[in-house]
């Protein structure tokens, strides 16, 4: 998936535990119903707690891409 | 959607706060983000030393001499560290290693917890005991007693005691 994709791009680099989802959260109450969130982050516990926490909320993990340290999570928002 | 988040009502994290422990207390505000940013209902119900944690700090108040010597003891804000305060080294060394780890402060924490939503309540009889007033505490919806706890626990599919 592209980084145009997104309809919102939130920069979690350098954020410890659980800001990064505190900011995911923030970001998707912005979107409407069917956008894309996009979370960078360079957090390793990302990769566990990205799809806990859409499988918490309901939103739907839908690509991710890795380029060096960073990970790109794209997270499209299913309800309000 | 998932099944989880097809469901009516919304989920419920309860957690007793009943040490005023700084580290402590950064696991309680952690949690209580995270459940928050997964679209739990949060309660948070302070309780004894988790009541001085609330409490803006202030020495000789109270309405007698105990509370008034035990509010010199302990002003108000977080307490040490639970273990390895060494006389308040140990304090300064964690909150040093978590300023280089880039992790969020506790201060920072309790203000994101309250941006999203979290509810304060507090123990009724720990207030009256300790003889903290609620206008002394820096954030309080409600003060309560062990039967308002138990109906959020009830509720709760999260609920937990630090």
């Amino acid at each position: 998936m592209e980084a145009t994709d997104a309809d919102l791009v939130v920069d979690c680099t350098g954020l410890q535990c659980p800001m990064p989802i505190v900011e995911m959260a923030k970001g998707i109450r912005k979107l409407a119903v069917g956008n894309i969130l996009r979370i960078d982050t360079d957090a390793e516990a990302l990769q566990s707690d990205v799809p806990s926490w859409c499988k918490t909320t309901g939103h739907e993990l839908v690509g991710e891409e890795t380029k060096a340290d960073t990970t790109s999570y794209f997270i499209r928002k299913a309800s309000e | 959607m998932s099944e989880i988040a097809a469901a009516s009502k919304p989920k419920k994290t309860t957690i007793v706060v009943f040490s005023g422990d700084w580290d402590k207390a950064l696991a309680v505000f952690n949690i209580a983000n995270a459940a928050a940013a997964s679209g739990h209902q949060v309660t948070l119900f302070f309780c004894l030393w988790g009541t001085v944690l609330l409490k803006k700090p202030a020495r000789f108040k109270g309405p007698n001499i105990l509370t008034k010597l035990f509010s010199v003891l302990r002003p108000g804000g977080p307490a040490g560290i639970s273990r390895l305060d060494m006389g308040r080294t140990g304090r300064w060394m964690f909150k040093k290693l978590l300023r280089d780890t880039g992790a969020a402060t506790l201060e920072e924490l309790m203000e994101s917890a309250r941006d999203l939503g979290v509810e304060f309540i507090v123990c009724d009889l720990s207030l009256n005991v300790l003889g903290i007033k609620k206008e002394d505490l820096r954030w309080c919806d409600e003060v309560v007693g062990a039967g308002t706890y138990v109906a959020h626990a009830t509720e709760s599919q999260v609920n937990l005691f630090i």
